[in-house]
């Protein structure tokens, strides 16, 4: 990827930017916010936004910039464990039902036909029960929903390329099925894994958003967009603002990160948007 | 076509069956005694024996399984723990809430999904496309329970046309309980209405650059009736994936959208089952919802063959 | 009055055209042919004629039919394209709507034209194109690549148009289906009195369809001629390469001195269970049934059939890419059934795919994919490996320093050198080859032939040719082997099985071929 086809497509460079930034600001709470998140100054609480407070604070007088960072961090990191989850489980599952066939392939399909079943938020409700709630809660649920998602986009990108004369050429040329997997389907469906990984990102926020808002994700004193929002719940009608700041806040992450997924499927594949309606948005 | 049904039958059977036995063993391993939560802590030793051989909870794990599985098939679902009447009824209760609300947001989602990604298509690359499909990026990064919560702001305490939360059942004031029910469904209808329109638009995209499109130009269409009369039936094929996929988070959406709008679905039931760990209620309510979305799903490849004559397999 | 008059068309995408300065005319009534190689323009040109280019395209220049110029608003070219000309394309498959009966498209087409004028009745159109009543009732997938071509013509015909345009529309059928649908071209245009623009790489069927015969050639058209001129006596030196490249010798006579049996195929068969609902009841579909035959070394088998007679199928199961279901292969002093094929061995076997653009990885250099068969033979050394490398490219007549780079950065032509390199660096004694040049470009397959022959000549190879093209066949090979349904029906040597052909399905395929050119 150099830097002239970067700039053929503006909107892979504007998400990729813009998802970049909304990252960085996670990342930089690690090391400093503005207020320390725990700061409970109930005198100050509700305050509008203005220069003490950027964003103003919130019914507990913590202020709302910090935790907004914070946040962002938290939602980050639980959706890119959880994509990392689908990933590394469900990638192999796809590539080796599509190398294998047969029985692997019978089983890979009943395995993703079980976790279709199962969407996150049951997920989580069961792991709750047994756990506990918290981010692991999280991270678990969404990232079991990821495997079979990867599981279908690398066997369907596999299959597809499976019947190509090359791969016979591999077989001819002594190549086990593994060897086949690992130096020839892998690497040609590297792209689409790459594109459907942004989207089940950005779907990974919106879950974790979910989760804690209901009370199954993210426990205080941790904070997270979703927890931020489950506060603002019975406050909203008098002090809208609380709801409105995380709320923005996702909405930007997740447009910023659809779009670079956009952006890359054109930049990396034109052909992959036939590919997209086999498994768009999970 | 009786074949593949039967297929697919026997697959959902199957899958049900497996995913009943995972949300036992899970909810098995947890530590506690049903029997003594039911009586309490100061129940005698007698007593809490007495009832663990009536609720049967002395068998081994296989037998209970079953039993539990015979009983549900015939319509019991076993005692609520904390609430002491049957479970089903419980769900029943509840779902006559989060069914009809699911069920809407879907109409929704497809009456205002679908013709804007037909639109897109056929103004492609213009003004109308890019706006459209702009807004749909935007639709699609909207948390649905925040949406309700804007919606509610505006309509409920601003203008005060319909109501902030809250459900009349059915059975009082039908009007007022669909009432109830309109916010929540369009917070549920934004993201899948987005999705669905841009599923649509690169479905139809996709469909004009087949070479059967270019034939029925041949024969005399213009572009646009090409694409309306051949181009609509084939692109509502991956359309159809995405609708039976989408149900599973709709149904999770339903659930979380509860809490918003203080709705008594079944949501607000497995919440507080949880947190007085009521496991029967929690075993029953998930299987339900499991069984929700594996039939949908279901339903949804049945259509596909019935749309799609290659799936079918008949002799000639 | 000409009913369509072309002058001086160009189209292009933005950058260099793709059609330019085209002129042309045909007369009502006459029989016109196109011939030219991918990449010429003349579908293009064909497109441009009824309005149906590529949004992405610019055209200019003036079109006119029956004396107007083409409308330019989009209903009335519509219904002029629907009532007047009709259209055949190449892919039969594609081009029919997968969802809809084949009745419902035909019922289409007539009723798009039944305001303006009568239309013809549907079961008089589905006789006229040789189709019965109850394949109306089909879906596209569920009738033949002949059966569907025949559905398209019904279709193009559905408004009685002056003009037919048949573009490729023979190019993926084979070869006994190819001859009956342009017989019912030539047929169909000589009942009605249509004009015909006949537009193909095929130079024979162009010649025996068509009174008068263009060439184009990247997006000019360089000549134009009466058929029998034109094959006489071409002017420019590229028709006369088209030509020459359509004409294959037979070699000569002098029979090669064969060695002892390189392969035997003893009684292989190949059946496949196809989805039911019960396995015991499940219907068997017969690829291959009881193959017998011999190869000796240093021969060159051909094997024929129409598609779907199971070559294909037989040549994986010989190179070991399947196993058979009953019987064996002998390769050498081994016995094998398909995949059992002993590793050791199987550097002595190699299959060269039919297309070029699908048999490489577009992720791996030219040198890795060419150097991945060595994996068989595992005594060389990396700098051994290398040699073997550059000494197969050479072979082919490709430069070593081209090894560095990726596939897509080759032509057709190059790649199918590249496909027959990387079969001959394990230094193979048998060398299958599936369609090693149905998918080149004409003027390129004989130079891919020709390499084809003196590499044989060279080294000693055995070769097992799996291929429709009789011309071919009849130029490399010293046996034919006939095959229909998985069995094999006919042996002999090409001339001989060319002028007395014993079998009904060889007479069918001899019957079948178009004349040579004069």
């Amino acid at each position: 990827m150099n830097a002239r086809r970067l700039l053929a497509h503006p909107s892979l460079t504007i998400g990729i930017a813009a998802s970049l930034l909304l990252a960085l600001l996670g990342l930089i709470s690690l090391v400093w916010t503005p207020y320390p998140i725990e700061q409970v100054q109930i005198a100050r609480r509700f305050a509008d936004p203005g220069l003490a407070h950027w964003l103003g604070t919130d019914h507990l007088g913590r202020d709302m910039l910090s935790l907004i960072m914070s946040g962002t961090l938290t939602s980050f990191t639980v959706a890119l464990l959880a994509v990392l989850i689908g990933i590394g489980i469900g990638v192999p599952m796809g590539l080796a039902a599509a190398a294998w066939g047969g029985a692997v392939e019978w089983l890979v399909l009943r395995i993703s036909d079980l976790t279709f079943a199962f969407p996150a938020v049951i997920v989580a409700i069961l792991v709750t029960t047994l756990i506990g709630p918290g981010e692991a809660n999280a991270v678990l649920a969404i990232g079991i929903f990821n495997i079979p998602v990867f599981a279908r986009v690398a066997r369907g990108g596999a299959l597809s390329i499976a019947t190509q004369d090359y791969v016979a050429a591999a077989r001819l040329a002594g190549l086990g099925n593994a060897a086949i997997a690992w130096r020839h389907l892998l690497p040609n469906i590297m792209s689409l894994i790459i594109v459907q990984g942004t989207i089940q990102l950005s779907l990974g926020i919106l879950a974790e958003a979910g989760l804690s808002y209901i009370g199954l994700g993210t426990q205080p004193p941790a904070t997270s967009l979703g927890l931020m929002l489950r506060d603002a719940q019975s406050l909203f009608l008098i002090h809208p603002w609380l709801s409105i700041a995380p709320g923005v806040t996702i909405v930007l992450i997740v447009i910023a990160l659809n779009i670079a997924g956009d952006g890359l499927r054109d930049a990396l594949d034109p052909r992959l948007r036939r590919q997209e309606l086999g498994h768009a948005a999970g | 076509m009786i074949g593949f049904a039967l297929r697919r039958l026997v697959g959902f059977a199957a899958t049900l069956l497996v995913a009943a036995a995972v949300i036992f063993l899970l909810l098995d391993l947890l530590p506690g005694d049903p029997a003594r939560f039911v009586l309490g802590i100061n129940a005698s030793e007698a007593s809490v024996a007495a009832l663990r051989a009536q609720m049967g909870l002395d068998a081994p794990a296989p037998e209970r399984f079953i039993r539990w599985v015979i009983g549900m098939a015939q319509g019991d679902f076993g005692l609520s723990s904390t609430q002491k009447v049957p479970v089903a009824g419980l769900i029943a209760e509840r779902m006559s809430v989060t069914f009809p609300l699911s069920m809407l947001a879907m109409v929704l989602s497809v009456v205002v999904g679908l013709p804007i990604g037909l639109l897109a298509a056929r103004r492609r690359g213009k003004a109308v496309d890019t706006a459209l499909m702009a807004l749909a990026q935007t639709g699609i990064a909207i948390p649905n329970f925040w949406f309700g919560m804007l919606l509610t702001l505006v309509f409920a305490v601003g203008l005060r046309w319909l109501p902030p939360g809250g459900f009349t059942p059915w059975g009082e004031n039908p009007g007022a309980a669909l009432r109830a029910l309109i916010l929540p469904g369009l917070a549920l209808a934004l993201p899948q209405a987005s999705i669905l329109a841009r599923v649509m638009r690169t479905a139809l995209v996709d469909v004009a650059e087949q070479d059967f499109i270019r034939t029925a130009r041949a024969k005399g269409m213009t572009r646009d009736e090409a694409l309306w009369r051949h181009g609509v039936r084939n692109a509502l094929l991956p359309v159809l994936t995405i609708l039976g996929l989408q149900f599973a988070y709709l149904i999770a959406g339903t659930i979380i959208v509860e809490n918003v709008f203080y709705l008594p679905g079944l949501g607000r039931l497995i919440f507080t089952a949880i947190s007085e760990r009521d496991l029967v209620l929690v075993r029953g309510a998930t299987i339900v919802l499991v069984v929700v979305v594996t039939a949908t799903m279901l339903l949804v490849d049945l259509t596909y063959a019935l749309v799609d004559p290659r799936l079918r397999r008949e002799a000639p | 009055m000409p009913l369509v008059e072309v002058e001086n068309l160009r189209i292009d995408f933005g950058g260099p055209p793709a059609v330019d300065g085209v002129s042309l005319r045909l007369e009502q009534g006459e029989r016109f042919g196109i011939i030219g190689e991918s990449g010429s323009g003349k579908s293009l040109t064909a497109l441009a004629i009824t309005g149906l280019l590529p949004e992405a395209a610019t055209a200019s220049g003036t079109i006119r039919f029956a004396g107007n110029p083409l409308p330019t608003e989009e209903k009335t070219l519509a219904r002029l394209r629907g009532r007047h000309i009709g259209m055949v394309f190449q892919e039969p498959m594609t081009a029919l709507n997968p969802l809809m009966t084949i009745g419902a498209q035909i019922g289409e087409a007539i009723t798009l034209v039944g305001r303006d004028a009568v239309p013809t009745a549907m079961p008089a159109l589905l006789a006229e194109v040789g189709l019965e009543p109850d394949h109306a009732r089909r879906y596209p997938h569920q009738l033949s690549g002949g059966q569907r071509q025949r559905a398209m013509i019904a279709m193009a015909l559905a408004g009685q148009p002056e003009l037919m345009i048949a573009d490729e529309p023979t190019s993926a059928l084979d070869v006994i289906t190819q001859r009956m649908v342009l017989d019912l071209i030539a047929e169909v245009c000589r009942r009605r009195g249509m004009t015909l623009l006949f537009i193909s790489h095929d130079i024979k069927a162009v010649a025996v369809l068509c009174q008068r015969i263009g060439v184009m050639r990247q997006g000019r058209l360089i000549e134009v001629g009466d058929t029998a001129t034109l094959l006489a006596a071409p002017q420019q030196a590229y028709t006369e390469r088209l030509l020459a490249a359509s004409r294959m010798a037979p070699p000569a006579a002098a029979p090669r001195r064969l060695g002892e049996t390189l392969l035997r195929v003893e009684g292989v068969s190949k059946n496949y269970g196809q989805g039911g609902v019960w396995p015991w009841k499940r219907p068997v579909l017969q690829a291959v049934d009881g193959a017998r035959f011999e190869i000796a070394s240093g021969e060159c088998v051909a094997l024929v059939g129409p598609s779907g007679c199971g070559k294909t199928t037989l040549a994986r199961l010989i190179v070991g890419l399947d196993k058979a279901s009953a019987g064996s292969f002998v390769l050498g002093a081994t016995r094998y059934r398909g995949s059992d094929l002993p590793k050791g061995l199987r550097a002595d076997l190699s299959l060269v795919f039919q297309d070029p653009f699908g048999s490489f990885d577009p992720r791996r250099t030219i040198a890795q994919s060419v150097a991945e068969p060595l994996q068989l033979v595992n005594t060389l050394s990396a700098s051994e490996q290398q040699n073997r490398v550059a000494e197969a490219v050479m072979a082919v007549g490709l430069e070593p320093g081209m090894l560095a780079r990726y596939p897509h950065e080759f032509s057709g032509g190059q790649r199918q050198r590249l496909a027959i390199a990387r079969a001959l660096v394990t230094r193979p004694r048998l060398v299958v080859l599936d369609e090693p040049v149905s998918a080149l470009d004409v003027s390129v397959r004989g130079e891919v032939l020709a390499l084809l022959a003196r590499l044989r000549a060279e080294h000693g190879l055995t070769y097992l040719i799996i291929s429709h093209d009789l011309d071919m066949v009849g130029a490399m090979a010293d046996r034919v082997l006939v095959m229909e349904r998985g069995r094999i029906v006919e042996e002999g040597r090409p001339a001989e099985l060319f002028a007395r052909p014993r079998h009904r399905l060889t007479k069918a395929l001899m019957a079948a071929r178009l004349p040579a050119l004069g």
